[in-house]
């Protein structure tokens, strides 16, 4: 059980949605505005946000980075099939995940679920010495990868780019904060290079490198390290 | 010359008296006079007739001994060679004066013509009636029996755009494309008399620009340059023309294309978002894993519904409104009672007026000749509307009265109104009101009025919208009455006319 704010500005959705996930046993806040949504996140301390990036009154990527500015708390954007430049924007602004609309009630779930297990383990504030996912385990002091545990031999720079996704599991990162992050500044466009070392990781981490269950691709967005636990269904 | 010799007879007439008295250079100064006359008169061969004849009468009159040609002493000789020498040299000097007089009047009218026929295609209007005014104007200023300008179709044969004194035969047609003319004007082969130049275009295909000749003489030079002018301005207007042609479809095309990417934002969205709850309460309902309330269940099944309707609205709303684009809305009016009509419309906004009171007033009303349906369509949209943009409570009322052989109805609301600055605006498809982001689904699809507009339109009425006393919104429209029949009811008319059906 968890709380959720919905962020919504369409009546229709915000019922459904609510009625859907309260019936999976959450409390569920409703918001009808971006300036509502802001407010309740503080007041209420969710521990998911649904939120829509097609509001009335602020822009859905606004509300992304004013909540981003004093709280982690996992974002998992709604947005339009066709309206990926401003999904991206949502994720470089902080979200966490996205669900394209019209989207299953229990895909939303999974995705909430994902969020909210990968917020249990992002409480403590300091950062972990290794992370755990499935049968994959990540000792960041030491740069090693285990796969079942059997050491992965990785290459730095495939090191350096399980790890950034590692240290945000469940969320999706985009191509340009990859490129930055993992490459240095400067970079942010040479998405071949990330579809290069990502199959590459695949082989060495994934049981089936054609079937990836712990490193997802985001089509046209980024890339995401999930734990296959938590059994968000390849909805994309 | 006739001028010189009668002014050398007068000088002489005057002088041969006064001869004792004058000196014999100053007979020879007087007679340079009749020399200039005659040369500002007749140009410059009247200058030797004159020298020539002023010679002889100088020496005959006033050289002694006189009624001689002989000459006595010497020096006279030096007078009568000064005098030719003179005589000769202002004439020549005036003679040359004149010409360059003459030179520049016919500059001047060429210039005129030039003028004239330079400002000839004005405006926007058809190809053909500039090119008629031109060939008319060439033909009045040159002096042209006929003028004609033919214009290369896309397959390159030739076609008479204008034409006048002259008809241009299918023959010369043939000719001029086999033999197309190359630099200036040619005379064109089995045509005796009409010359033919290219016409000079900058857009798309060329053509020929003909002249007939009063007589076939080979033009002098003004006039040979004021037919170069004639094509050039053929050509001119060919172009402009073409390219106003072109910038209207242009214009016609940015129109399309706003309409079309408006279209497409507004599809994206309003179609999306109905979809994205009818998929989230089904998927709901379908989840097996979860128990919900039979509260629950009759709510999303509820959702599902009213999304669907709203979806359909959509449809329908945007098949309207491409018909209308399209001109291709059927009205097949019928003599309707309007206050069935309203009365089975508000029955049916119910849902999307409340919880706003709903004040009718129909008076005694003739019958309007309307399509039910699509009128039915517009009192709806108008409703819709007055929920849409009211807030809860407001007073709408719908009133209708008689108006000459129209009937004038009008759906007023007391909410916020229509600032002045978009209430001509709002009838355009896909237009949404300032301050409305286009997201909030609350919001209409920028048909509504679009429709309503074209239907009332599609009626021979027109509709309009104007302040409510008091604040608010009113829209006003007029359909037309059915004609009132002079015959008591009876037996039905025959009926003659069509579109009456359904």
């Amino acid at each position: 059980m968890a709380r959720l704010l919905v962020i919504d500005d369409e009546p229709a959705i915000l019922r459904v949605v609510g009625t859907g996930l309260r019936a999976r046993g959450h409390v569920v806040i409703p918001a009808a505005t971006g300036e509502e949504g802001l407010s309740r996140a503080a007041l209420d301390a969710p521990d998911v946000i649904v939120l829509d990036l097609g509001l009335p009154d602020l822009d859905g990527v606004e509300v992304c980075r004013r909540i981003r500015q004093w709280t982690e708390t996992p974002i998992i954007v709604l947005s339009a099939h066709g309206s990926e430049a401003r999904k991206v924007q949502a994720l470089d602004h902080g979200a966490d995940d996205f669900v394209t609309k019209p989207f299953g009630m229990p895909e939303l779930e999974a995705r909430i679920r994902v969020a909210l297990r990968h917020r249990a383990r992002q409480t403590p504030d300091q950062e972990p010495a290794t992370v755990e996912l499935g049968p994959l385990r990540i000792d960041f002091g030491g740069r090693r990868v285990e796969v079942d545990g059997r050491q992965a031999e990785l290459t730095a720079r495939e090191f350096d780019f399980l790890a950034f996704l590692a240290r945000h599991p469940g969320k999706v990162v985009t191509h340009r904060v990859l490129l930055e992050q993992v490459w240095g500044p400067g970079y942010g466009t040479e998405t071949h290079y990330l579809r290069v070392y990502a199959n590459h990781l695949r082989k060495k981490i994934e049981a089936d490198p054609a079937h990836p269950r712990l490193l997802r691709t985001s089509p046209g967005v980024g890339y995401q390290l999930v734990d296959p636990g938590d059994g968000a269904a390849d909805g994309t | 010359m006739a001028v010189t010799i009668l002014g050398i007879c007068t000088a002489v007439a005057i002088l041969v008296p006064l001869r004792s008295g004058i000196d014999v250079d100053t007979a020879a100064l007087v007679l340079v006079v009749p020399v200039v006359l005659g040369v500002t008169v007749g140009g410059f061969p009247a200058a030797p007739v004159g020298v020539v004849a002023g010679f002889l009468a100088y020496d005959f009159f006033f050289i002694p001994p006189y009624y001689t040609f002989r000459v006595g002493a010497t020096h006279h000789w030096v007078g009568l060679f000064v005098y030719a020498v003179v005589g000769l040299a202002v004439g020549g000097l005036v003679a040359q004066l004149q010409r360059a007089r003459n030179d520049s009047e016919a500059r001047e009218a060429e210039g005129r013509m030039l003028a004239e026929l330079a400002s000839t295609p004005a405006g926007e209007d058809a190809m053909e009636e500039s090119l008629g005014r031109l060939v008319h104007l060439a033909r009045r200023l040159l002096g042209l029996t006929g003028a004609a300008v033919v214009l290369a179709g896309d397959d390159s044969s030739l076609q008479v755009v204008a034409q006048e004194g002259i008809t241009v035969s299918d023959l010369t047609l043939r000719h001029l494309a086999a033999h197309r003319p190359k630099g200036g004007f040619e005379e064109v082969a089995g045509s005796p008399g009409v010359w033919a130049a290219p016409l000079p275009v900058s857009v798309g295909t060329g053509g020929a620009v003909l002249v007939a000749h009063p007589a076939s003489t080979s033009s002098g030079e003004p006039e040979a340059r004021l037919l170069t002018v004639f094509a050039h301005q053929a050509g001119v207007a060919v172009d402009r023309a073409r390219l106003a042609a072109e910038s209207r479809r242009r214009r016609t095309l940015e129109e399309v294309d706003r309409l079309r990417s408006a279209l497409v934002g507004s599809v994206s969205h309003d179609l999306r978002t109905p979809l994205a709850s009818i998929k989230a309460s089904v998927s709901d309902l379908a989840d097996t894993a979860v128990e919900l309330s039979d509260a629950d269940r009759g709510m999303l099944l509820r959702t599902i519904e009213e999304e669907t309707d709203r979806l359909s609205r959509f449809v329908t709303n945007l098949l309207d409104m491409s018909r209308i684009e399209a001109g291709a809305l059927e009205v097949r009016p019928q003599a309707t009672p309007l206050n069935e009509l309203v009365d089975e419309v508000l029955h049916r906004s119910e849902s999307v007026l409340q919880p706003r009171p709903v004040e009718v007033d129909i008076a005694d009303l003739p019958l309007v000749d309307v399509d039910y349906f699509l009128v039915g369509q517009v009192l709806a949209n108008l409703l819709e509307n007055a929920g849409r943009y009211t807030p809860p409570g407001t007073l709408i009322r719908v009133t209708a009265a008689p108006i000459g052989r129209w009937v004038e109805v009008r759906v007023s609301d007391t909410g916020p109104g229509i600032p002045s600055a978009e209430r001509g605006r709002i009838f355009d498809a896909f237009y949404r009101p300032s301050g409305d982001t286009g997201r909030d689904p609350s919001q209409g699809t920028g048909m509504g009025l679009a429709i309503c507009a074209g239907v009332v339109a599609a009626h021979g009425g027109h509709i309009w919208t104007e302040p409510t006393p008091g604040g608010g919104a009113t829209f006003v429209f007029r359909l037309p009455a059915v004609v009132a029949r002079s015959e008591p009811p009876g037996p039905p008319p025959s009926v003659t006319t069509a579109g009456t059906g359904a």
